[in-house]
């Protein structure tokens, strides 16, 4: 409608909304904001795509949007623009921008696909391999969770 | 957040599909290597190189015409930035001497509206 002329909603005020793109749980060990996590009950924990971990440790729910120590609320990044710091990521100082970034096999860490570490590969010691979204800066990365690809050596 | 703003480092029309460079600046995609074929968005802004530009990441994109519902649509084989059905797509495949990447962009809601819903692109050998 031109002007200022207010409408409103048959059942409601003109109440907007929009899609959550966080998610609260409750830190299940200490966390800092930036590392990937899983969910276990109603707690999140640092994911590893190490071999030999549980399949639930590399089912990434998202990325910490904060600090957070264990028990108490903490809130993760499901399908957003995330921050990522250096201690985030395996091998390397920063993202690169355009790359595609994978769950490492160390705890709380994402890599690329290739590094100095290894490669994203059952040889390399992964049990999977779960990218979890593409880097839009050296800082930060654009969260898209895939399903857990797993590997065999 | 669906919508980022980048850099250009060239010029980008509204509606182009885009990926970034190492160096943080964004231009058309191409279907010819994996790295250029790895789509960031779609264009929300035409501009020219050092412009910022919104990038519309994880949403339904408007602009466009002629869409049919429910069809994919993919990175063109052969014009940089060009979003195409999959038939359109196949014949530029056909055209490249050693294939290229095949990159899905997402799935037409309408005749002008486009869910944007970004794959890894495969690269598809001849």
């Amino acid at each position: 409608m031109p002007g200022s002329q207010q409408v409103w909603l048959a059942n409601g005020t003109g109440v907007t909304t929009s899609a959550a793109q966080t998610q609260e749980f409750t830190a299940g060990s200490t966390l800092i904001q930036g590392q990937p996590v899983y969910v276990s009950g109603v707690y999140v924990l640092p994911a590893s795509a190490a071999s030999g971990v549980a399949s639930e440790q590399y089912n990434v729910v998202g990325i910490t949007a904060e600090s957070a120590t264990t028990g108490n609320p903490v809130s993760v990044n499901v399908d957003d623009i995330a921050v990522i710091s250096p201690i985030n990521i395996t091998a390397e100082g920063s993202l690169i921008p355009g790359q595609y970034y994978y769950l490492s096999k160390y705890a709380g860490q994402i890599t690329r696909y290739s590094t100095t570490s290894g490669t994203v590969t059952g040889a390399s010691g992964f049990a999977a391999a779960v990218c979890v979204g593409q880097a839009f800066s050296s800082s930060e990365l654009h969260v898209e969770i895939d399903q857990p690809v797993v590997l065999y050596p | 957040m669906a919508i980022t703003s980048f850099r250009a480092g060239e010029a980008i029309s509204a509606g182009q599909a885009v990926y970034v460079a190492s160096t943080g600046l964004i231009y058309k995609a191409s279907a010819l290597t994996q790295d250029q074929a790895s789509v960031v968005g779609i264009a929300i802004d035409s501009g020219v190189a050092g412009d910022l530009l919104r990038v519309n990441s994880d949403a339904i994109y408007t602009e466009y015409s002629g869409l049919t519902p429910g069809d994919l649509q993919y990175l063109s084989a052969t014009t940089s930035g060009q979003v195409v059905p999959y038939d359109v797509w196949a014949s530029g495949y056909n055209l490249t001497v050693s294939g290229c990447c095949l990159e899905v962009i997402g799935r037409a809601v309408s005749s002008s509206g486009l869910a944007i819903e970004l794959g890894k692109p495969n690269f598809v050998v001849k």
